[in-house]
């Protein structure tokens, strides 16, 4: 695993958010539509602009890959920093990591069907809306494991690679994402999928998120194989005793 | 860490000396959640000023009694927490366990009143969609619950770590981050119960 | 050893914060309709006090370096101008 490689895989989450920016504004979705809109206006929501639309849900599948090379670098920080030859919260990044790929491209199948023949019947359309909106923001649980396996990692870790605050700030951040869980529950109001909490809030700090961990794992790139980061010998790293 | 074990009152610090409370990436997580607390009260106040009448309607509906009530609980606890911190910094950690059992069950107290509150709540169908007001109420009371019950598992966690008789600066510090994590919790609930209970 | 000056001070904010507590307590059942705003500014006062009594006493801000302590009382500050501010413009 060469730098060069590691820092294209480091830079694959910065360069996921920065697409998925202008793919979302693409396809209409900032700012979100409100759920108390009627069939009808989301049916004339999805016939106006419906080439621009496309395209940007065309991009948003192909950013979304963009998160499975990210997320395995991670994965190996996680074993970097732990000792023993099995890393359970490594395996448990990765898991983060499939279901953050699937937590977009799943809308974006929803929203392509919606897009798709705008010109059906209305009810069906909102459906298709729904089933686009709701897993969008609703889908916490990717991005908290992912927070959590990381953070965990960070404060038990045997070899320290990552300052602890970055430890404190994804199990914060992974709380935070969780606050989208709750948009099932509200039409409207700051919990809803268009709300101040519920999406924006969560919004900025995703966003956030990618940017900061894409640096951390930029700047933690290690010189090629041999660098005590390295899990080289595992045995004398069993013996150190865990706290 | 060692600084405070001479001077025992750490209140005469002079500027070289000051530091910063607990590990310092706790205070990340600190700041950053008040701040969303923030957030939430800033949302509530708006909310209020654009429905007051329904506000001040669905509020008479609490129990300021049993708010006050956890008002104590959480400061008494922390009050708790404080004590049994000074001893472990102070190199006198011995029985500070004692005082951490204490606040756990003053925070389970909390959780218990609220478990009390809630269920008259859901008993007069008020729940999270019985209007603006209540939304507000069981979702930032939830989340700060939610705070508690982690608080507790980490004040369990500073008991274990306290009933050990040989005891490092690192867990030493442990402890102090543990207990502003707490803190954080208590000081919250200040706000909430003034929100709530008290504002009409 | 810990030291009783340290004790009883922290003892003492605990003290102040029950009294608070219930002074605001009494405020808010004393609110009639025309004091209202009136009780509202003076419990979210009340309120910020005591999460400043919190933070710089029992999370031990006292000793911490300036910008920790100022980010923590700008905070203060500005919840509390941020919630009166909202509690006396914002109109149905």
């Amino acid at each position: 695993m060469t730098p060069g490689i590691q820092k294209t895989m480091a830079i694959s989450g910065a360069a996921f958010v920065l697409l998925l920016f202008p793919a979302i504004i693409m396809i209409g979705l900032l700012p979100p539509i409100a759920p108390m809109r009627t069939a009808n206006e989301i049916a004339v929501f999805w016939s106006t602009n419906t080439g621009l639309k496309r395209v940007g849900l065309v991009l948003l599948l192909a950013a979304s890959g963009l998160q499975a090379p990210f997320g395995a670098l991670l994965a190996i920080r996680i074993r970097q920093m732990d000792a023993g030859r099995h890393s359970p919260l490594a395996y448990l990044q990765l898991v983060g990591t499939g279901l953050a790929v699937v937590a977009i491209i799943m809308p974006t199948f929803a929203f392509a069907a919606a897009s798709y023949r705008p010109e059906r019947d209305p009810q069906i359309t909102q459906a298709l809306n729904d089933l686009g909106w709701l897993p969008f923001v609703m889908n916490w649980p990717a991005a908290t494991i992912q927070c959590l396996a990381i953070g965990f990692a960070i404060f038990g870790a045997v070899h320290e690679i990552w300052p602890r605050w970055l430890g404190y700030f994804n199990v914060w951040c992974g709380f935070i994402f969780a606050a989208g869980g709750l948009v099932v529950l509200f039409k409207d109001g700051v919990f809803a999928w268009n709300g101040l909490l519920a999406f924006w809030m969560v919004a900025v700090f995703f966003g956030l998120w990618f940017l900061i961990m894409s640096w951390q794992l930029w700047v933690s790139v290690a010189a090629p194989e041999g660098n005590s980061a390295a899990p080289a010998a595992p045995e004398t790293a069993r013996s150190q005793s865990q706290q | 860490m060692t600084l405070l074990r001479q001077s025992g009152e750490p209140g005469t610090v002079a500027d070289r000396a000051r530091r910063v409370p607990g590990e310092e990436g706790i205070w990340v997580f600190v700041l950053g959640d008040m701040t969303v607390f923030a957030l939430f009260f800033g949302t509530f106040m708006y909310s209020r000023g654009k429905n007051p009448a329904v506000f001040a309607r669905d509020h008479a509906e609490l129990h300021v009694a049993l708010g006050t009530l956890n008002t104590v609980l959480l400061l008494s606890s922390s009050l708790l927490v404080v004590l049994a911190v000074q001893r472990v910094l102070a190199g006198q950690h011995a029985g500070a366990w004692r005082l951490i059992a204490a606040a756990l069950c003053c925070g389970a107290g909390f959780v218990a009143v609220k478990a009390v509150e809630w269920t008259q709540l859901f008993a007069a169908r008020k729940g999270v969609g019985s209007g603006e007001f209540f939304s507000y109420y069981f979702m930032f009371t939830g989340i700060h619950l939610l705070h508690v019950l982690i608080g507790l598992a980490v004040l369990s966690r500073l008991i274990v770590v306290t009933r050990r008789a040989e005891f490092t600066d690192k867990q030493a510090r442990l402890c102090e981050t543990g207990g502003i994590f707490w803190h954080m919790v208590d000081l919250l609930w200040v706000v909430l119960f003034a929100l709530f209970y008290l504002v009409r | 050893m810990a030291s009783k000056t340290a004790t009883r001070r922290v003892t003492l904010v605990w003290v102040l914060l029950l009294a608070l507590t219930f002074g605001s307590f009494l405020v808010g059942i004393e609110q009639g309709a025309g004091f209202a705003s009136v009780g509202a500014l003076i419990i979210v006062g009340i309120a910020m006090l005591k999460v400043r009594l919190i933070g710089i006493h029992f999370m031990d801000l006292r000793v911490a370096p300036v910008a920790l302590r100022a980010l923590f009382e700008g905070y203060v500050l500005a919840v509390f101008l941020i919630l009166v501010a909202l509690d006396v413009f914002v109109k149905p």
